[in-house]
């Protein structure tokens, strides 16, 4: 399984944040891929809307696209500010497993 | 309006024509307070009149009390909650928390300039309370203004120091408020772009102020301490100089242009707001830098009233802005002033061709 992370908006676009980064769930420790796949299960990840909703006056605000690979299903799923507190754990979990 | 002390709770729900007769034949002191309460109700008859044609009428509280700051900070204590728990309100002693005490002064700095320089109360010229949430989130790498306060993340401490650590940064997004208000452009493409490069020129003209810097003198940055100290570069923006405020291998390098033949398309980041507002920053540093002095005399009170003028739509690009800047110059200053030919020149030098017709003729 594999997943990437790509972070745009927010105070300033940083063309390196927006590329995103991959990383290889089976390469990590067990107990970090025992969370990454409770969170996706969890947060039903594979029937989310592709992009949840945006606000108005959201100047600044930051977009989160979460990609997941696993076997021959993908989905992309693009999360803006303010986060909704059930995808809060998984953005929080991806951001720091990648690195960004 | 009826929480007040001095009006009795009776007259906030009689009607004018009982009030009229009470202000004729009352006793002394019902004859004041009926007097009082027409007086408001009337104002207020005539606001909401008057709201057919200006979509915001001044709160009772912006006309009693002008130039008042209110400001109050809360702490998130890292969840995404806001505004989380008040820790200081206006007037108190500082906090022990660095960043309560940044966007207490920040918030202050940013009131303290609109209404020095250009005499607006607060975001809505309304008097309009100022609230911040620091702790926001668990290492969170932003900040933002959510349409009714700021919030700021602590940065991860990788990438990015806590959001309150920039002033130009605050007043940035304080700034969003004030363009909201004011022009609402659009968060998308060039009017994008024109609303980014708002923050940005009013961020930097907050921290020269504090600083009494002029335009020589200025730095022209933003964001500068913000990227954490093993990220290669200065700062997020550069005015001077845009594109060149980093170049690290996890961020990339800044993709700001300073001129129109750089102009980035791109469907990333709203279309490229936070990278084609290089193109409007630089023009309002060649105009602030060749016009001399402090930047928020001249080229400052140029753009914010350009940013108040009705000709300014919400789906407005960097043409009709920069037409909208001459025209302004030329208003305040004079047709054949120095400060309209700078403003056109500065411009041209980034490539934006300014029209010498009427700026409603400008698309």
């Amino acid at each position: 399984m594999q997943i990437t992370f790509k972070t745009s908006g927010g105070i300033a676009y940083f063309p390196g944040l927006a590329a995103g980064k991959t990383v290889d769930v089976n390469t990590l420790p067990q107990d970090r891929q025992d969370e990454i796949r409770r969170l996706l299960e969890s947060t039903k990840f594979f029937d989310l809307p592709a992009r949840t909703a945006t606000k108005p006056g959201a100047a600044d605000y930051q977009t989160y696209t979460i990609t997941v690979t696993d076997g021959d299903r993908q989905k992309t799923v693009a999360i803006s500010d303010p986060v909704p507190p059930e995808l809060a754990p998984l953005v929080d979990l991806v951001r720091v497993l990648t690195g960004r | 309006m009826c929480h007040t002390s001095q009006r009795h709770s009776i007259f906030c729900i009689l009607p004018p024509h009982l009030l009229r007769s009470i202000a004729q034949r009352g006793n002394a002191e019902q004859r004041v307070m009926a007097t009082n309460t027409l007086a408001v109700d009337a104002t207020l008859r005539a606001f909401r009149a008057s709201a057919q044609t200006f979509a915001t009428a001044p709160s009772v509280d912006a006309l009693a009390n002008p130039g008042e700051k209110r400001r109050t900070i809360y702490t998130a204590n890292h969840s995404q909650q806001l505004p989380g728990q008040r820790v200081r309100g206006e007037g108190d002693a500082p906090s022990g928390d660095v960043a309560v005490n940044e966007a207490y002064d920040g918030l202050g700095a940013t009131w303290d300039f609109f209404w020095n320089a250009y005499g607006r109360n607060s975001i809505d010229d309304e008097g309009m309370p100022l609230d911040a949430t620091v702790h926001f989130g668990q290492g969170y790498n932003n900040a933002f203004w959510n349409s009714q306060q700021m919030v700021f993340g602590d940065g991860d401490g990788q990438i990015f120091n806590r959001f309150t650590v920039s002033l130009d940064v605050i007043g940035h997004e304080l700034t969003h408020g004030v363009t909201e208000d004011e022009a609402q452009l659009a968060y998308l493409f060039q009017p994008g772009a024109l609303n980014e490069s708002a923050s940005d020129v009013f961020g930097s003209l907050v921290k020269q102020q504090r600083r009494q810097q002029t335009a020589k003198d200025a730095d022209w940055l933003i964001g500068e301490g913000l990227l954490a100290s093993g990220i290669q570069g200065i700062a997020l923006r550069s005015m001077k100089e845009p594109g060149s405020a980093y170049d690290d291998p996890i961020l990339g390098k800044d993709p700001q242009p300073a001129h129109m033949k750089d102009f980035v398309h791109t469907y990333d980041d709203n279309g490229g707001v936070h990278i084609n507002s290089g193109i409007p920053n630089h023009a309002f540093y060649l105009a602030a830098t060749r016009l001399g002095g402090y930047a928020w005399e001249k080229a400052g009170r140029i753009w914010y009233e350009t940013l108040r003028d009705s000709r300014l739509r919400t789906n407005s690009g960097f043409k009709r802005f920069a037409t909208l800047t001459a025209a302004n110059a030329a208003r305040l200053f004079g047709t054949s002033s120095v400060e309209h030919a700078v403003v056109v020149s500065a411009w041209q030098d980034v490539g934006v061709a300014v029209s010498g017709g009427s700026p409603a003729l400008v698309p």
